[in-house]
C-alpha cells in the first residue's frame, strides 16, 4: 500500500475543523457524550500513533502489548501516590523503551513475518500479566486504591485526552514532513534502494517503533487512571490492536487525518452497536471496514480527496512533498 | 514424560497438516493468509455444532467438512481474493487479517464465549503402544493427518493440478507464458488449502479445548510451524510440526500451563532470528 | 589511490561469482568494467557498495578499510551505485527522490532549506529531469528512471559513482544522450567513476582504462585500445576459434 501524499490544503482544513468540532464538544458537557468522545478520542490516539509505525510499512498487529504495558505502568506508580501527569509519561516512556528493546530483533523480520511476531508479542506480554500476579495482581485486575483516588470531572479527562490525541497527531504530521518521514516512506517503498542512499533503516525504523509504542503507551496509561480499573482482558485485549488497524486502515493509512476519521467513525458506530446490539458486533464490524476498504478503496476514506488532485499532481506541480 | 513426547508427535501430525494448508495457499498464490487461525477455529465450532445436535462421530464428518471449506475456499477466493491479488501485498495481508476478524466475530456471536469441548466416548481413553500408554485419539487423528498429508502429496506431485500448482510456486510468469489458466489454478489451490484447513480445525477440535480466541494461537502455531520447516518448502512441514508438537508436550511438563502456547511464539521468533530459511526451506523463496 | 581491491572473492553455494580480483582505481578516473552476462561485474559493485559480503579479500577507499561496513554507511563516506534495473522510491515524486538520495547520505544538507532546494534543482537540471520533477517517479519511462538513478546518486556530491549498466534499454539516441550525460558529470565535478557496461562499443568510448571479467576472474586491466587485440578478451565474447579484425 502507497503511502498517498497529503493533499495538504483539504488535509488542513479537515484537521482544523475535527479540531473544532472536538472542542466545541466540550461545551456540551453532558457527562455521556464527553464519556463517549473519551473512549473515541482514546482508540482514535492508538490508531494515529499505529499508523506512525504504518509509514515504514511494517504493519504491526500487536499494538495493544504497549496500550497495556502504559496502563499496568501508570497504575502501579499511581498506586504508590505519583502523580497523574508523571504516571502518564513514564507509561509511555516504559512502553516505547519496551519496544526499542524487543525492536532490535524484530525489526530485523521482513513482511509478513513482523506483522505475525507483533501478533505473538501482544499474546506473551498478556500472558505476562497473568502470571507476573505479584506485580499485576493476574487476572483479577487492578484496581486504583480510594486512597490515591481523586475525583476528577469528566471535563477535565476530556481536555487531558484531547490535548494527548492532538499533540499524538502533531507528531505523526511533523514526521511525514521531515528527515525521518522521508526515510520511512523511502524503507516502506524499497528498503534494499533505501540503504543504497544512506537510510540506516533499523535506526529510523526503531524511531518510529519507539514513538509509536510510546504514544500508545501514554494513551493506555491515560485509560487506567481514567477507568481507575485495568485488568489483562481489557487492556491487551486483541480488539485494542485490531480496532487501531482498523481504524488507520479505514480512514487512509499514511496519513494523519486518515486514522483520525477512521477512529472517530468506527468507534462511533461500535458504540453503537454495543449499546444496541452487542459488544462483539464491533469486532465485526472492524473486519468489515477491514476488508471493505482494501476492496472498494484501498487508500482509505481520504482517499477520495485525492481522485480530482492525482493528475495535476503527475503534470503541473502541486507541491505535496517534503518541503523541497 | 515418554507419554508426553509420543502425544507431542502425534499432535504433531495434525499441525504440519494445518500448516500445510496455509503453505500451499503461500506457496502457489503468495499470499499470507492471516484468516488462517479462525478458518481452524470455525471448523472446529462447526464441527462441535454438528455433533451436539446430530450425535454423530465427529470422524465421520470431516469429509463433510473437507467438502464445505472447499466451497468457502471457492467463494473467498472469487469474491475477496482474486480483486487484489496483483496488487501490493500489503493490501492481501491487511485483508485477510480483516477477513479472519470477520470469522471471529461470527463465533463469537454464534457460539458465544464459553468454551467448548468436543467429547466422544473414546476421547479420553488410552491405548498402549510400544509399552507406553498414549491418548488413543491422537493415534486416530496422527494416521488420519498422515493420510491426508501423504494424499495432498500424491496430488501434487502426480496430477497434472498439482504439477501445475508446483509450477505455479516457482514461477507465475513462466506457467502464464506456458498458457496455465493461473485463475482456475489458484481458485482450486485457495479450495483445497481450506479444505485441509477445515478438516485439520475439525481434528484439532477433537483434542484442545475451543474459545473464540483460539484462532490466533492456530495462525502463530502454523507460521511457526512453516518457518521451521522453510516457507515454500512442504517437505519441511511434517518435520515442523513434529517437532513443534514434541517442545510443546516437553515444555508443558515443566511449564505453567499458560505457557504452553507462548512456546510456540518463542520457537517462531527464535527460528527467524537464527535460520530464517529454516530447515528445509530455500531463501528464494522468501 | 580511490579505491583499492585486493584479491576479492565472492562465493555462493555452488557457484563463485567473483574469484581474486584485484584491482585499482585512481582520482578522477573513469574505469570501465565490463564482461559478457554472468561474468560477475554487478557482484562486484555489490560487494564494492556493502550490498552483498565478501567471502574473503579486502576493499579499501582512500586507504580505509570497507569491510563489513553497511550499505548505508558505505554511501555516506561517499561511494555511491545505481542499479542495473532502477529502484526508484516509486510514491515520491522524482524531487523528493533525489531528496532522499541527498539528506541521508550527505547530512550537511537539510530538509526545507534554500541550499537544498537549489542544489536539488541543479542536479535535476544537469540529469535533464527538471521538468518532470513533481511526477510520481513509478510513472516515469525506462530512460527517465535511469536518469533518476543517476540524479539520486550523484546530488550528494559522492566521491565515487558506481554506475551499473546504466544503458541497458536503450535506443541508440538515449545510449547516446546518456553517455554524453556520463562525460558531463566527469567533465562539471569531476568524479571518480566505475562505469558496468556489456557493450563493448560504449565502453570504450568512455573509458580511461578498462577492465574485462569473464566467469568472475579479471582477464584484462588496461587502456581501451589495447583491448581488441587481447586474444583472452576476444574469446571471452566470442568464443575462441574467431579472430578478431576490429580497430578502435
Amino acid at each position: 500500500m502507497k503511502i498517498v501524499n497529503l493533499n495538504s490544503k483539504i488535509t488542513k482544513a479537515l484537521l482544523w475543523l475535527v479540531l473544532l468540532i472536538l472542542c466545541l464538544i466540550l461545551l456540551k458537557s453532558k457527562e455521556y457524550i464527553l464519556s463517549i468522545f473519551i473512549s473515541t478520542l482514546i482508540y482514535t490516539g492508538v490508531a494515529v500513533a499505529w499508523d506512525i509505525m504504518g509509514l515504514s510499512g511494517k504493519i504491526s498487529f500487536g499494538q495493544a502489548a504497549f496500550f497495556g504495558i502504559g496502563a499496568y505502568t501508570s497504575m502501579i506508580l499511581s498506586a504508590n501516590g505519583v502523580n497523574l501527569l508523571l504516571a502518564l509519561i513514564v507509561g509511555g516512556l516504559v512502553a516505547g523503551f519496551f519496544a526499542i528493546t524487543v525492536g532490535i530483533p524484530f525489526l530485523r523480520l521482513r513482511g509478513p513475518y513482523f506483522a505475525i511476531g507483533t501478533l505473538g508479542l501482544a499474546n506473551v506480554v498478556y500472558i505476562l500479566a497473568l502470571v507476573l500476579k505479584k506485580w499485576t495482581r493476574g487476572a483479577a485486575g487492578f484496581a486504583l486504591p480510594k486512597s490515591v483516588f481523586i475525583n476528577r470531572s469528566f471535563s477535565f479527562y476530556y481536555i487531558l485526552i484531547l490535548t494527548t490525541v492532538i499533540l499524538v497527531a502533531l507528531i505523526h504530521y511533523w514526521m511525514c514532513y521531515t528527515k525521518v518521514g522521508v526515510a520511512l516512506k523511502a524503507i516502506h517503498d524499497d528498503e534494499d534502494a533505501a540503504l543504497s542512499v544512506g537510510v540506516n533503516t533499523i535506526f529510523y525504523e526503531l524511531i518510529a517503533f519507539g514513538i509509536s509504542a510510546l504514544l500508545t503507551g501514554i494513551l493506555g496509561a491515560f485509560y487506567a487512571l481514567y477507568i481507575t480499573y485495568i485488568s489483562p482482558s481489557n487492556v491487551f485485549s486483541s480488539s485494542i490492536s485490531i480496532g487501531a488497524v482498523a481504524m488507520a486502515v479505514f480512514g487512509g493509512v499514511g496519513t494523519t487525518i486518515g486514522p483520525i476519521i477512521g477512529g472517530i467513525f468506527l468507534s462511533f458506530l461500535s458504540e453503537i452497536l454495543r449499546n444496541y446490539v452487542s459488544s462483539n458486533f464491533s469486532l465485526l464490524l472492524y473486519g468489515i471496514a477491514i476488508v471493505g476498504t482494501m476492496l472498494f478503496l484501498p487508500g482509505g476514506l481520504i482517499s477520495i480527496t485525492f481522485r480530482r488532485t492525482s493528475k495535476r499532481q503527475n503534470q503541473e506541480g502541486a507541491n505535496n512533498d517534503a518541503r523541497v | 514424560m515418554t507419554t508426553a513426547v509420543l502425544n507431542g508427535i502425534l499432535i504433531g501430525g495434525v499441525y504440519a497438516l494445518l500448516a500445510l494448508g496455509l503453505v500451499m495457499i503461500y506457496g502457489v498464490m503468495r499470499i499470507v493468509n492471516l484468516s488462517h487461525g479462525p478458518l481452524v477455529a470455525l471448523a472446529g465450532y462447526i464441527t462441535f455444532s454438528i455433533c451436539s445436535l446430530l450425535k454423530v462421530d465427529p470422524l465421520i464428518l470431516l469429509p463433510l467438512i473437507g467438502v464445505l471449506f472447499y466451497g468457502l475456499g471457492i467463494l473467498v477466493y472469487k469474491f475477496l481474493l482474486k480483486p487484489v491479488i496483483f496488487k501490493p501485498r500489503i493490501i492481501t495481508l491487511i485483508l485477510t487479517m480483516g477477513l479472519g476478524y470477520i470469522i471471529q466475530s461470527l463465533i463469537l456471536i454464534v457460539w458465544g464465549a464459553d468454551y467448548r469441548s468436543i467429547l466422544t466416548p473414546y476421547s479420553s481413553r488410552s491405548i498402549i503402544v510400544a509399552g507406553i500408554p498414549v491418548s488413543f485419539i491422537r493415534v486416530i487423528l496422527f494416521l488420519l493427518a498422515f493420510f491426508t498429508i501423504a494424499l495432498m502429496y500424491i496430488i501434487l506431485n502426480r496430477t497434472k493440478m498439482g504439477k501445475v500448482m508446483l509450477a505455479c510456486s516457482q514461477s507465475l510468469e513462466g506457467a502464464k507464458i506456458v498458457g496455465i489458466n493461473v485463475d482456475k489454478v489458484f481458485e482450486f489451490t485457495n479450495g483445497i488449502s481450506f479444505a485441509i484447513i477445515g478438516v485439520a480445525g475439525a481434528m484439532v477440535a477433537m483434542i484442545i479445548v475451543l474459545y473464540p480466541t483460539v484462532g490466533d494461537l492456530f495462525t502463530l502455531k502454523s507460521f511457526c510451524i512453516n518457518v521451521l520447516g522453510g516457507l515454500g518448502s512442504v517437505i519441511g512441514i511434517p518435520l515442523g510440526g513434529i517437532i513443534l508438537g514434541l517442545v510443546e508436550s516437553i515444555s508443558s511438563v515443566f511449564l505453567p500451563v499458560m505457557w504452553n502456547n507462548g512456546v510456540a511464539f518463542l520457537v517462531l521468533v527464535l527460528v527467524l532470528l537464527v535460520r530464517p530459511t529454516g530447515i528445509f526451506g530455500r531463501p528464494e523463496n522468501l | 589511490m580511490m579505491l583499492e581491491c585486493s584479491n576479492v572473492s565472492k562465493k555462493f553455494v555452488g557457484l563463485v561469482a567473483v574469484n581474486n580480483v584485484s584491482f585499482q582505481l585512481k582520482e578522477n578516473e573513469i574505469l570501465g568494467l565490463v564482461g559478457p552476462n554472468g561474468s560477475g561485474k554487478t557482484t562486484l559493485i555489490n560487494l564494492i557498495s556493502g550490498f552483498l559480503p565478501l567471502t574473503s579479500g579486502k576493499i579499501t577507499f582512500l586507504s580505509k578499510s570497507l569491510n563489513g561496513l553497511r550499505q548505508d554507511q558505505i554511501a555516506k563516506i561517499g561511494i555511491r551505485r545505481t542499479f542495473q534495473i532502477p529502484r526508484p522510491f516509486s510514491s515520491m515524486s522524482v524531487k523528493e527522490n533525489v531528496l532522499a538520495g541527498l539528506i541521508f547520505a550527505n547530512p550537511k544538507y537539510y530538509v526545507g532549506t534554500k541550499e537544498t532546494s537549489e542544489w536539488i534543482n541543479y542536479i535535476l537540471d544537469f540529469t535533464g529531469l527538471y521538468e518532470k520533477r513533481n511526477i510520481l517517479a513509478k510513472r516515469l519511462i525506462t530512460p527517465d528512471r535511469k536518469r533518476l538513478e543517476i540524479a539520486r546518486a550523484l546530488v550528494s556530491k559522492p566521491r565515487i559513482l558506481l554506475l551499473d549498466e546504466a544503458m541497458a534499454g536503450l535506443n541508440p539516441k538515449e545510449t547516446e544522450e546518456a553517455i554524453r550525460l556520463v562525460m558531463r558529470i566527469r567533465e562539471k565535478e569531476g568524479i571518480t567513476m566505475i562505469v558496468v557496461e556489456h557493450v563493448m562499443r560504449v565502453i570504450v568510448s568512455l573509458s580511461d582504462r578498462i577492465i574485462v571479467l569473464h566467469h568472475g576472474e579479471k582477464i584484462f586491466d588496461g587502456l581501451p585500445k589495447e583491448i581488441a587485440k587481447n586474444q583472452a578478451v576476444v574469446d571471452a565474447y566470442l568464443g575462441k576459434r574467431y579472430q578478431s579484425r576490429a580497430t578502435v
